[in-house]
């Protein structure tokens, strides 16, 4: 079957050829405009996100949660 | 309800495979070792099959497979981490998103699509993998535990308790905050590769100088119960090939090109940035004793492939018995996530040993047409006739490639994939890289001892199955062995029990009948750069570009130059 053959390629080279030149300007989009407004606002509004420890601190442990999981948890990505 | 567990690892450094059925290890292996990818990232397809095939099961016998990790986690932390570095980690966004999007999110779509399995899959958080896989194979009924890596979900540290079945952790350090991190960023200073040089590193800290260590102690603060904040001005965790900022470079100097000349302070800064981990970890593990006030400790996480700083664990905190299995980096986190399904969840009963040679063996019918093939004669011996040669040609100098039986978990040879040589001889070392490793010279190479033994050698208070420990040698044996003592008096010693490795045992027997010298030079079976070899195919190949003077296939012998 030469012809499907050669359409299956032709197909898997328009989709690299696509993804190469659409995936950096949709990743570019998704950072300057995404990532990039997200950090504007977070910025404006002085969130922890962008705090570093607090280097004053007594201890730099933190409490740990997450760790005891039940099958219900473990079915969870997050 | 039967229970046929896989664990996976994948998606950042050193993919795993591991199978446990009805809470008993059955299989476990390394997917470099199928790719022949040293270090390999790839979704672990080749070491699943392996798995599935050593006990006879299809996917469709899998009652789980369980993640080292929690996707979404990881991703928002990986996201909020870009934030903060915004606008600097742009490179760093576009070369891991594409990834991200098309594997690491969608693990039971890739699972479906690489195996078919459309089962249940589970997910656990890193570090529970990591404490799992330390505690649960340890023979420990009641333990602390310690881990610590670069960096899981948020967490790149963590420390609680393991009683019975029930792992209970109770603190984390957070992201970016990372002595796995910090070790790295030194590493790729230094001029070495990061994830491979760190081992690199601690070969290096024996040759320097800790002068830099309160230059460390002035970016890194460092409490008194081992928790730690690094000041990350002088980090950059986002750029492609370094992890170190511009200020780290005016503070510490010019960066090691890689391959040029190693200097003074390259030592120091080594010796010194291992002071400064092994100062926070023995920290942490005071602190920890302090609240568990158990004689156990289990560590586990990729900063524990650091034997020099297990063995001061050993020495100067109150824990007694320490266990650290041996894929203590990312490839134990298979390992982890099964056994914390199996025993954890599923109440399977723990068996308290870990056996390190689950991997794949061979029959001989493919090793004689391995050699066959590649037209290298070869003479098969029995037992007792192998182990009396192998020791013969090892008395006479020459470098032996040992290749037997199930391949080991890990990055350490501990005897079925090895290359052996004789200790007594000070030139070995050098020998051996010049017919084999190529390894730079700064680097020891490892005693494997007979367990019975090794006290006579080492101040060594337990057992180091593993490779992970790296005791003194003692005063009087310095010179007995100079092959295998480090310039700073330690040697990273294997303790080789007949129980876990019978043939390995006898060998190096035979070799103690013969010079009296119970311990063998055990250097993993690779080629610089290259996985650990795996088949016959790996041995036989990596023999032929190399100048090792014999290789041994199960009972079949290869001399170099043989008719």
């Amino acid at each position: 079957m030469p012809l499907i053959e050669n359409l299956r390629r032709m197909h898997r080279g328009l989709t690299a050829a696509l993804r190469r030149v659409l995936l950096p300007g949709c990743l570019f989009i998704a950072y300057f405009f995404g990532l990039g407004l997200t950090w504007i606002v977070v910025k404006l509004f002085k969130s922890r996100l962008l705090k570093p420890a607090d280097v004053r601190a007594r201890s730099f442990w933190h409490d740990a949660d997450g760790y005891e999981p039940d099958r219900e948890d473990c079915l969870r990505q997050s | 309800m039967p229970a046929n567990i896989i664990g996976l690892s994948c998606h950042y450094h050193d993919s795993a495979a591991c199978l446990m059925q009805e809470g008993r290890l059955a299989a476990v292996a390394q997917e470099e070792r199928f790719n022949r990818r040293k270090n390999s990232p790839d979704f672990p397809l080749q070491a699943l099959n392996y798995c599935l095939q050593a006990a006879g099961l299809s996917v469709f016998d899998l009652d789980a497979v369980v993640f080292y990790e929690k996707p979404y986690l990881k991703f928002a932390r990986v996201l909020i981490s870009h934030l903060r570095a915004f606008p600097r980690s742009y490179g760093s966004f576009r070369r891991t998103m594409p990834s991200w999007l098309a594997d690491r999110l969608a693990l039971p779509l890739v699972l479906q699509r690489e195996t078919g399995f459309s089962g249940k899959t589970l997910f656990i958080k890193h570090h529970l993998a990591h404490a799992a896989s330390a505690f649960l194979v340890s023979p420990f009924e009641d333990a602390a535990i310690l881990t610590a890596d670069a960096v899981g979900e948020w967490a790149t540290m963590a420390r609680g308790r393991g009683q019975g079945s029930a792992i209970r952790l109770t603190h984390e350090i957070h992201f970016p905050d990372s002595l796995g991190l910090l070790y790295t960023a030194v590493t790729t200073f230094l001029g070495f590769e990061a994830h491979e040089g760190e081992g690199k590193v601690m070969g290096l800290a024996g040759f320097g100088r800790p002068i830099f260590l309160e230059k460390i102690k002035s970016i890194v603060a460092l409490r008194s119960d081992g928790s730690f904040a690094m000041d990350q001005s002088y980090f950059d965790f986002y750029s492609e090939d370094r992890m170190y900022s511009r200020r780290f470079v005016e503070f510490f100097g010019k960066p090691r090109e890689p391959g040029a000349e190693l200097e003074e302070r390259h030592y120091d800064l080594a010796a010194s940035l291992q002071a400064f981990i092994e100062e926070a970890i023995i920290l942490a593990a005071r602190d920890l004793h302090a609240q568990t006030k158990t004689p156990n400790l289990c560590l586990a996480g990729g900063l524990f492939l650091n034997c020099v700083m297990n063995q001061k664990i050993l020495e100067e905190t109150d824990f007694k018995n320490l266990f650290v299995q041996p894929a203590a980096g990312d490839a134990g986190g298979a390992l982890g996530a099964c056994a914390f399904v199996s025993h954890s969840l599923l109440n399977r009963p723990r068996d308290g040993r870990m056996d390190p040679y689950l991997g794949p063996e061979y029959p001989v019918s493919r090793a004689k047409r391995v050699l066959t093939n590649a037209n290298l004669a070869f003479r098969e011996l029995s037992d007792e006739e192998l182990y009396r040669s192998v020791a013969q040609k090892v008395v006479q100098g020459q470098v032996v490639g040992w290749c037997q039986g199930r391949m080991e978990l890990g990055p350490r040879a501990l005897g079925n994939r090895s290359i052996l040589g004789d200790p007594r001889n000070p030139a070995m070392k050098e020998i051996i890289n010049e017919k084999v490793k190529h390894r730079e010279p700064f680097r020891p190479f490892a005693p494997a001892v007979l367990e019975e033994n090794a006290a006579e050698y080492f101040h060594l208070t337990q057992s180091s199955p593993f490779m992970l420990l790296a005791p003194r040698v003692r005063q009087e044996k310095k010179s007995v062995i100079p092959a295998v003592t480090h310039v700073d008096g330690t040697a990273r010693v294997q303790t080789v029990s007949r129980g876990l490795n019978p043939r390995f045992w006898s060998l190096i027997h035979a070799f103690a009948d013969l010079t009296g010298l119970p311990m063998l030079i055990n250097t993993s079976f690779n080629l610089r750069g290259e996985p650990i070899v795996c088949t016959p195919e790996d041995a036989v190949s990596t023999f032929q570009r190399s100048r090792m003077d014999a290789l041994v296939l199960g009972n079949l012998v290869v001399e170099r130059g043989a008719p």
